[in-house]
């Protein structure tokens, strides 16, 4: 062997340098694979056995936790179900097991209700896996942070709830928006007090996310509604508007016109829309108050508005835009404004006294053929 | 056939499956399981059942498919459909097809039995 490699090494001297270092790279690259598979290997053999394993304790628990679920146990039977539970999970590697039973818990409960979703909720506290989530959620980096969070909303621990809250602003979006996510879950509406102080932005899709569980509670009048619209943080100004619109929040609405002229002009064409679509004629005064200082995309909005919910005392300021404006979104509009108050003929007859332009929009509002 | 009655459980969801079979036997029913729409409808081919529960959302076959192909055939047992589908347009659909119930997950398994029973008493 040793004769080999002399040879070998004496062989590799001999080489031109451009072969040598054509001779260096192929036996870099072969070790290098050699590594990779080693590699690969190791990795696949690891998880064939965590696979392996979670089926065993799978098998084990899953009639447990059917037993304890479904099979109306009590007292005696219970809790000797319960012990059995805690055995099973006890022996072996506990966080992996743990971490198995948590997750047929969960999926369980996500997809079982009413008397057996509480059963399991019980099984969990039973379990001490609460404890560990909570555990997990101020150890855990963000991946296991949030998922922890969002488990705990998922089985109702409801009184995790304060402990949710506390990363309701966290600086890892994960983890807050699950956060937020859970808490409103867990405390229902009332869990939104998180709006009051938040500096984090709330995402468009978590806003939805939020508005949608919590459309899932009973009415509450949201006190602090208002609060919410003067935030300093522009996400959750949205987010009040979009709970005015959807809620029924109307006790916010006098505050939606202070929102006319925020700094932000995303928020005022939301708090415009929002008056729209709650049909807020007394808004309109105010609108109009805000029309000469606003810029083209505002003004498209505020006579939207006045067509969706003005009337026959709003025709001449229509009329003056349809006939001085430079602006064509403004003309089109305002065009499209009188049609919708049922002044189509009205724009018919202004027709030829227009400028060129001008014409040439309302003809095209007038076209039913668009 | 157990005196109870006969139902076919189709979910490709292992876990629902067999959760939903221990619970049904513990009623007292024969239960059977398919893991898609096709084995099931090989099931319903072969046998007799006297109430078929099915998931909509499955792999090859749908829960609506094979609500289609069922009634096609002329299979009478009732059908009830589990999904996590909670739309109007999801119950509209299923009842259009000729569903007998309609349940969304999460699902209460009380109800189910109480709904099994009441579908049962139909026949």
């Amino acid at each position: 062997m040793k004769r080999f490699f002399t040879q070998a090494y004496y062989y590799f001297l001999a080489q031109e340098p451009r072969y040598q270092v054509a001779i260096i790279m192929v036996i870099l690259l072969l070790l290098l694979s050699v590594v990779l598979i080693f590699i690969v290997l190791r990795e696949r053999t690891r998880k064939a056995f965590y696979e392996s394993r979670s089926k065993r304790l799978r098998n084990r628990i899953e009639p447990i936790v059917q037993e304890i679920v479904f099979g109306n146990l009590v007292n005696g039977r219970l809790n000797n179900a319960i012990r059995k539970l805690n055995r099973s999970i006890s022996s072996g590697n506990k966080s992996i097991n743990h971490e198995i039973l948590n997750d047929l818990m969960v999926y369980y409960h996500r997809n079982i209700g009413g008397e057996s979703a509480q059963k399991l909720e019980s099984i969990y506290r039973h379990v001490n896996l609460k404890d560990e989530r909570l555990e997990l959620v101020k150890k855990g980096d963000w991946a296991v942070r949030s998922k922890a969070i969002t488990d705990l909303g998922t089985m109702n621990m409801r009184e995790a709830l304060f402990e949710v809250l506390q990363y309701a602003d966290d600086r890892n979006e994960y983890v807050r928006n699950e956060a937020q996510y859970a808490a409103v879950k867990l405390g229902g509406i009332k869990a939104l007090s998180f709006l009051d102080h938040i500096k984090e932005p709330i995402s468009e899709w978590q806003q939805i996310r939020l508005l949608d569980e919590c459309l899932k509670f009973e009415y509450h009048l949201l006190q602090r509604i208002e609060d919410w619209m003067r935030s300093d943080n522009d996400s959750v100004v949205f987010f009040a508007l979009k709970v005015v619109r959807n809620a029924n929040q109307y006790q916010g609405s006098q505050t939606i016109t202070k929102l006319f002229t925020h700094k932000n002009q995303r928020i005022q064409v939301k708090a415009l829309q929002t008056s729209v679509d709650l049909g807020l004629k007394e808004h309109l005064a105010e609108m109009l108050g805000r029309y000469q200082k606003a810029n083209t995309d505002i003004r498209v909005v505020i006579i939207r508005a006045i067509g969706e919910l003005g009337d026959a005392s709003y025709l001449p300021f229509l009329q003056e835009i349809v006939e001085k404006s430079k602006e064509y979104k403004e003309v089109m509009e305002a065009a499209e404004a009188l049609k919708r108050l049922g002044h189509k003929s009205l724009l018919a007859d202004m027709r030829e006294t227009l400028r060129d332009n001008n014409r040439k929009i309302v003809e095209h509002a007038l076209d039913e053929r668009i | 056939m157990s005196e109870q009655g006969k139902i076919l459980i189709v979910d490709d969801e292992p876990l629902i499956r067999d959760a939903l079979a221990f619970k049904l036997t513990k009623d007292g029913y024969q239960v059977d399981t398919a893991e898609d729409g096709e084995k099931a409808i090989e099931m319903v081919e072969g046998s007799t059942y006297d109430i078929i529960i099915s998931d909509v959302m499955m792999p090859f076959v749908s829960g609506f498919e094979l609500l289609k192909i069922l009634k096609e055939r002329g299979t009478e047992a009732p059908v009830l459909l589990l999904t996590s589908l909670n739309s109007e347009n999801a119950v509209l659909k299923a009842f259009d097809l000729g569903a007998d119930d309609f349940m969304t997950k999460p699902f209460s398994p009380n109800e189910l039995s109480v709904r099994i029973k009441k579908l049962m008493s139909k026949k």
